[in-house]
């Protein structure tokens, strides 16, 4: 079996054609990102800065938890996965491309191009001066701490590189096959704790602290599964495309069906953290935690729920079945729209973000008044009591009240109405997530919408990815293959001394 | 003690791909296999007796659906209809408060439900004895059963030959 399987073509070409097409896909992507900047000025930049920096996270983290998949089995005896090894190491040398996006939007952060503000509002100085929470946080939100995620993701780049050279050079010398696992492994276990920390970091810094003023610590856990899934999803779909051009005679049903079994129940993992994330902000209903899903909710309901559809329900049910993990439709079909489902899941973690700091800035120009833990709240909510309270209410708390208990002594007419809330259904409008116009409040409705007049209620590239947007990520997705397959042509598909083969070639489930 | 009623012959093997090699042996000659033990699950088994996948885990699905809408169902019962109460200022009825339980729940009948299930099909239970053919079946051999009720001395012979020619170690008969 293994001598047949031996003498089989394990040389990947990257021939012209797949060159054209990633290549191809890589230009679209530049033209599209252009695009952008020259269409979005109305909201100065700041869809062409939150696309760059959300493909450049999305596919950097792709490729992250590549070398996450290599380690973690490395380190843990794994050999199941020795027959495809070769295609999550070439994943994981995407890494230098993506420490160089990542400091494409590190230095316009840094020198302050015009965009970047509304990314990162802790890196907008005049707001710095009088925002409390800011001034807090300052020591690590700041774009210096920023630039210290360019040297992690070098970091890791290091370590792809060199488990990368001592896997593939164990295709050299049969006796180099046990020393080199020998030598990844010490490798594998120095990289692992570095990258629990240095992820969380990083993720930190380019992603939570777009909602400067919110943080959660489930955050770094939940979005990281999120590039874990994609991970696997993309390793799963590059094999099949491997396989078509019949060059991975190893990778059998057994294995995709553990590879299906990853998919679903990572996907139930991180359903299970997004869920522990929202039920405790939810259940407290406090109102600077709460603002995160609160804009998430309102502006952004359809992603929201598609979110959820696409990232748990549908592969819930569709892989849970045994045949349907061992079928390559149907774990392709779930490995391409789990892929796509994670990198909405980011859209939505930075999208509503970048969207409330501009709202922010632009209140910031209308209205001198405003206190900044106001903002941070309730200024981009559209519903009546928020409104309400904005109006009403001088002292900066005040929105803060929104989301816990309307102050009974603000005003008479609103406390009777909270007094009958108690007894009813109504009680409903307290908490932001059910929170709807109602009869009562209609005086207030229109003051909320005068309010915001200036509000844009749709954006195409904000409120939902639009073709530019699509086009953008297609253009990334077209990058790291062509990244990806220049380094699987370097190596042989078949890493004939790799001590695990023998157990990889005879995978049951 | 349950009795089946039945005459088998049986062989014993000392290892796990001698016996698979004796099951597509004697699958071979047309030979009907009652039954085999082993001490422990053995990997690619069940194809070569030509058995059915299990449908437990597809009664473990509609048990977890039950206990989905079971839990759910009531829990939005008691908070609307019932007895309701404000909890944290929420509205009485709150979905994302009901998930955790209904999750608990859910996995709880489909595995109590399993189990139920499985030792029914099984014919298992608290204080049910089913008769045993070698009491080294749970412990290190591998056994192939054949059913020889109404056959006859000449059958019985060409069979326990059929038996030795597959490496069994031995080979017994026994009423059960």
């Amino acid at each position: 079996m293994n001598h047949t399987t031996e003498q089989h073509n394990h040389q990947f070409v990257f021939d012209g054609r797949l060159k054209s097409i990633t290549g191809g896909l890589a230009l679209i992507g530049l033209a599209c990102l252009l695009a952008t900047y020259f269409l979005d000025g109305e909201y100065s930049h700041s869809i062409f800065w939150s696309n760059l920096l959300h493909n450049a996270v999305f596919f950097t983290g792709v490729s992250f938890a590549a070398l996450f998949f290599i380690c973690v089995h490395t380190i843990g005896w794994g050999g199941w996965h020795v027959v495809f090894k070769r295609v999550p190491e070439a994943m994981m040398m995407f890494l230098p491309v993506g420490a160089v996006l990542i400091a494409i939007v590190g230095i316009a952060v840094m020198l302050d191009v015009k965009g970047t503000d509304f990314l990162y509002m802790w890196s907008d100085s005049k707001l710095l001066e009088t925002d409390h929470l800011l001034q807090q946080k300052s020591p690590f939100l700041n774009p210096t701490v920023y630039l210290l995620t360019i040297a992690v993701v070098a970091i890791w780049a290091l370590f792809a590189a060199i488990i990368r050279k001592l896997s593939v050079s164990q295709d050299k010398d049969a006796k180099l096959g046990e020393t080199n696992l020998y030598k990844m492994r010490f490798w594998a276990a120095i990289f692992l704790p570095i990258a629990g920390f240095s992820s969380a970091f990083a993720i930190w810094q380019w992603v939570m602290s777009v909602d400067a003023h919110w943080y959660s610590t489930l955050f770094a856990w939940y979005s990281s599964v999120s590039l874990w899934v994609s991970s696997l999803s993309l390793i799963l779909l590059i094999v099949a495309f491997l396989q078509s051009r019949n060059l991975l005679p190893g990778f059998t049903r057994e294995h995709m069906h553990d590879m299906g079994k990853y998919i679903f129940g990572f996907s139930v993992f991180w359903t299970y953290l997004w869920f522990s994330q929202f039920m405790l902000i939810w259940y407290a209903n406090n109102g600077e935690e709460t603002q995160y899903f609160f804009i998430r909710f309102e502006q952004f309901k359809p992603l929201f729920f598609i979110n959820l559809l696409i990232n748990f329900v549908i592969p819930f049910f569709t892989l849970m079945m045994n045949s349907a993990k061992r079928t390559l439709g149907t774990v392709g079909f779930i490995a391409g729209l789990v892929c796509f489902g994670h990198w909405v899941d980011y859209f939505l973690m930075l999208k509503p973000g970048v969207w409330h700091n501009y709202e922010h800035t632009l209140h910031e120009h209308h209205d001198a008044h405003h206190d900044h833990l106001h903002y941070s709240v309730g200024e981009s909510s559209h519903t009546p009591i928020g409104s309400l309270n904005n109006n009403q209410n001088d002292n900066g708390r005040a929105t803060l009240t929104y989301y816990t208990q309307p102050e009974p002594t603000t005003d008479t007419t609103q406390s009777d109405s909270t007094n009958t809330a108690a007894n009813t259904d109504t009680t409903a409008t307290i908490a932001p997530v059910t929170a709807e116009p109602k009869a009562d409040d209609k005086g207030t409705t229109e003051t909320a919408h005068a309010h915001s007049h200036e509000h844009a209620h749709f954006v195409m590239g904000i409120h939902m990815p639009g073709l530019l947007d699509l086009g953008t990520m297609l253009g990334f997705l077209g990058l790291f293959l062509f990244v990806t397959f220049t380094y699987l042509e370097k190596a042989s598909l078949y890493p004939k001394n790799d001590p695990f083969l023998a157990e990889s070639e005879n995978h049951h489930t | 003690m349950r009795k089946y009623n039945k005459t088998v012959l049986y062989g014993l093997y000392n290892d796990e791909e001698i016996l698979k090699s004796a099951v597509v042996a004697i699958k071979g000659k047309q030979v009907d296999i009652w039954d085999v033990f082993t001490p422990f699950p053995v990997h690619g088994l069940d194809p070569l007796l030509g058995l059915k996948e299990s449908r437990l885990h597809i009664a473990g699905f509609f048990y977890g659906l039950m206990g989905t809408s079971i839990a759910f169902g009531f829990m939005t019962w008691v908070f609307t209809r019932d007895w309701p109460i404000i909890f944290g200022g929420k509205p009485y009825f709150s979905a994302p408060s009901f998930i955790p339980i209904t999750f608990e729940f859910t996995v709880l009948m489909a595995a109590v439900g399993m189990v139920i299930t499985f030792y029914l099909v099984c014919g298992l239970g608290p204080g049910v004895t089913n008769p045993y053919l070698d009491n080294r079946i749970t412990d290190d051999k591998f056994c192939i059963a054949l059913d020889i009720t109404n056959y006859s001395a000449e059958e019985i012979e060409q069979l326990s030959s059929l038996l030795k020619n597959t490496d069994a170690e031995e080979i017994h008969t026994k009423t059960i």
